[in-house]
């Protein structure tokens, strides 16, 4: 063993979490931002944002759980924002269990810094969170036609039929459009698909903004057209920001990731130049 | 710097560390953080299934909609069934179920994996522009689809028919394909993986430390 190959031979894998450690804080504390241009499908939202009439209704599906809120925080903050501040009711739900911690915290965090001058928000009136779903329940209660008939009350067990966030929807297809944020799959399809098929909502435009794990199950569905628009994970996440105006969290997160892949990528080099000094296969 | 004085902000960090303590080694702290991150999250599914699914079922059945008792009384049974001299019965309510999900996930899995599936794979090679002309863009992109759809369907018969020649060669293709989806999937699922990392240290300086430099 010459001494190159000792000195490669002597790094333990754990020696390289210390310098992706100072790394990661490095990027968290300079806070990059990289702007990224927006293309069509951000364009697309905007623009079907803005559409929306005042006093219409959005189905908003929180499929994420409280560890992958630092992806997809930002995304939900702004479509909140952008919703409630045109008069537009949210009616939140969620296919996953961990679901209902994250519409909480993601609201609170959305409507926090809003001052009552520029728009208000009321639980009820604006918006309403009507909680868990198990995946069967949606498809029974999506054949059925009736959202009443899959839940009448709340996540706090008030009457959904007293709130006048509900005042015109029945079924799914009074909504005017049904938004998705999701890092996961629901018993294994897409819930945005499984909405898709099963409401009967033939002209509800559907919209999916997904980490970018599920990047890659969800293009098929973009691409055979049961997914109107797909915001695809966290690059394009920033690309929405960019689109609204708006830069914010996930623009900084985004380039914070990037900044460690970079990193990554590096390192992934210098461990086959090891293995090529070293000569392991 | 602003330590937060919140109890559970500082179980969360503290819980944090417990988990990051095994990039060093598997530590006795991490054993006991898993084995709490277990307990809590079975405690926890149990509830939300208990109050989201169970309770509003048995009321609707209590009000009148007796049907709904029939899923019920069928999960019953399968805990009920199971390792006693009944249970050979075990069968009767087990099919009950798979049936019910067969027949609502068949409408899902065949209009939404099949139909549109095989219809979106279905596009013309040489796609035109409005004014006339080839757009070479969205031809190139039906070309490269086409191409990866049938080598990749190639491959697998490949292996099936290993000592035809071309369908060895068609194969290859395919496997290049394949190798190019699975490292894009892989490169995603990095992406996000660092994401929830760094998501997790701003957590510990941002909101338990209270450490901003900006």
């Amino acid at each position: 063993m010459n001494r190159v190959e000792k000195i490669f031979s002597e790094i333990r894998p754990w020696y390289l979490i210390v310098p992706f450690v100072i790394l990661t804080l490095i990027a968290i504390f300079l806070e990059p931002s990289f702007q990224v241009p927006y293309g069509k499908e951000e364009k697309k939202l905007l623009n079907m944002i803005e559409s929306i009439p005042e006093g219409s209704k959005v189905l908003v599906a929180v499929n994420y759980t409280p560890q992958t809120r630092y992806e997809l925080d930002g995304s939900f903050h702004l479509i909140v924002r952008e919703l409630l501040s045109r008069k537009v009711g949210i009616v939140f739900m969620t296919l996953t269990e961990m679901g209902i911690e994250t519409i909480s915290m993601g609201v609170r965090e959305s409507l926090s810094g809003i001052s009552s001058q520029e728009w208000s928000a009321v639980y009820g009136k604006d918006y309403v969170n009507i909680g868990y779903f198990a995946g069967g329940t949606l498809a029974a209660g999506a054949v059925s036609g009736s959202i009443f008939s899959m839940r009448g009350s709340d996540v706090f067990g008030n009457d959904l039929k007293n709130m006048s966030v509900m005042n015109g929807v029945d079924s799914f297809s009074d909504f005017s459009a049904f938004i998705e944020l999701s890092s996961m799959k629901i018993d294994g399809t897409p819930a945005a698909v499984l909405f898709n098929v099963l409401s009967k909502g033939e002209g509800t435009p559907v919209i999916a903004v997904v980490t970018s794990d599920m990047v890659p199950e969800y293009i098929p569905f973009r691409k055979s057209g049961r997914i109107d628009i797909l915001i695809k994970g966290s690059r394009r996440m920033a690309a929405l920001e960019r689109a609204f105006n708006n830069p914010g969290i996930s623009t900084v997160r985004y380039s914070i990731a990037s900044v460690l892949l970079v990193f990554i990528i590096f390192m992934i080099i210098l461990s086959n130049i090891k293995n090529l000094v070293t000569g392991r296969k | 710097m602003n330590i937060n004085s919140d109890i559970g902000v500082w179980i969360a960090a503290l819980l944090t560390l417990g988990v990051f303590s095994a990039l060093y080694k598997e530590t006795a702290l991490f054993r006991f953080v898993e084995s709490v991150f277990i307990g809590v999250s079975a405690g926890y599914f149990f509830c939300i299934w208990f109050f989201s699914v169970i309770s509003p079922a048995i009321s609707d059945g209590v009000e009148g909609e007796w049907h709904i008792f029939i899923p019920i009384i069928t999960g019953i049974l399968i805990l009920v069934l199971r390792e006693n001299r009944f249970s050979r019965f075990l069968t009767v309510p087990a099919s009950l179920l798979a049936a019910v999900f067969i027949a609502l996930n068949f409408i899902i899995y065949f209009r939404a994996y099949i139909v549109d599936m095989v219809l979106s794979s279905v596009q013309p090679l040489v796609v035109f522009d409005d004014k006339g002309g080839v757009n070479w863009g969205l031809t190139i992109n039906s070309i490269v689809s086409v191409t990866g759809t049938v080598s990749v369907l190639i491959f697998f018969a490949a292996r099936r028919y290993p000592d035809v020649k071309m369908i060895r060669g068609y194969g290859e293709i395919g496997r290049f394909y394949l190798l190019v989806a699975i490292g894009t999937s892989l490169g995603y699922t990095l992406f996000s993986r660092i994401l929830i990392f760094a998501g997790r240290f701003d957590f510990l300086f941002s909101e338990w430390l209270g450490i901003r430099f900006y």
